[in-house]
């Protein structure tokens, strides 16, 4: 049976790998599933003007984000055949190397795990509002700007 | 012709927008229409007629020029950069 719970998607802060390891233990009792996609967003110190990338500060419209994710993750289901998804995004400061996006597809074979966590980052990316402010080394910001 | 009263609205704003507001929300009159809306905006904040800006009523994307109500929230969404 298809699980389709809203779920917390907000973390404050980064998302730390030891709460990665335990989502993917919880999932051992599903015997079910045959294949988990992962993605991780990890902050990239770029250079912007000579100054190294530090640190995103995160913000978001949670009133209007919320159900947005709610229907990305409904279509999600309708197109590929999961047994449950999980998405998780910063909010506030994320350094360098941490994670600031963590999504989890789980299926009985590879192809929709695979297709549908790819399909989900983009969504994500394109349609929720959510934005990053940049904190370069000389303390100065920018606004991100998504490829 | 449009003899519609002015209402007023809470406007919320994000990324660099709110940085041009100077606050996280205010309250504006305007006339009832999304229109009427950017116009006294961008009379108030000129630095906003350079951006990029996506309008929202009361959480959904506006893309035409619909009506408005008293106490609407609209929302000033600059491109999205989360992930």
């Amino acid at each position: 049976m298809e699980e389709k719970k809203k779920k917390k998607v907000f973390i404050d802060g980064p998302i730390s790998a030891q709460f990665i390891a335990d989502s993917i233990s919880k999932h051992s009792s599903k015997k079910n599933i045959g294949a988990h996609n992962i993605f991780l967003g990890q902050i990239r110190q770029d250079k912007i003007n000579d100054e190294q990338v530090i640190a995103i500060e995160y913000t978001c419209y949670k009133e209007m984000a919320e159900p947005i994710l709610d229907a990305i993750r409904e279509d999600c289901f309708v197109k590929y055949p999961l047994t449950c998804l999980h998405i998780y995004h910063s909010l506030g400061l994320v350094n360098a190397g941490e994670i600031c996006l963590f999504v989890f597809t789980s299926s009985a074979h590879r192809q929709a795990a695979i297709e549908a966590c790819s399909y989900l980052v983009e969504r994500i990316k394109k349609e929720v509002p959510i934005w990053g402010k940049e904190i370069l080394s000389d303390t100065s910001s920018v606004w991100k700007n998504n490829q | 012709m449009n003899v519609s009263n002015p209402i007023q609205i809470k406007l919320v704003a994000f990324g660099v927008l709110q940085e041009i507001i100077g606050a996280p929300s205010i309250f504006i009159s305007c006339d009832p229409n999304l229109e009427s809306c950017k116009e006294n905006l961008i009379k108030q904040y000129p630095a906003l007629a350079k951006q990029a800006i996506q309008y929202a009523i009361n959480h959904q994307l506006a893309s035409e020029n619909i009506a408005l109500t008293n106490g609407s929230e609209i929302a000033l969404l600059p491109p999205f950069s989360g992930g």
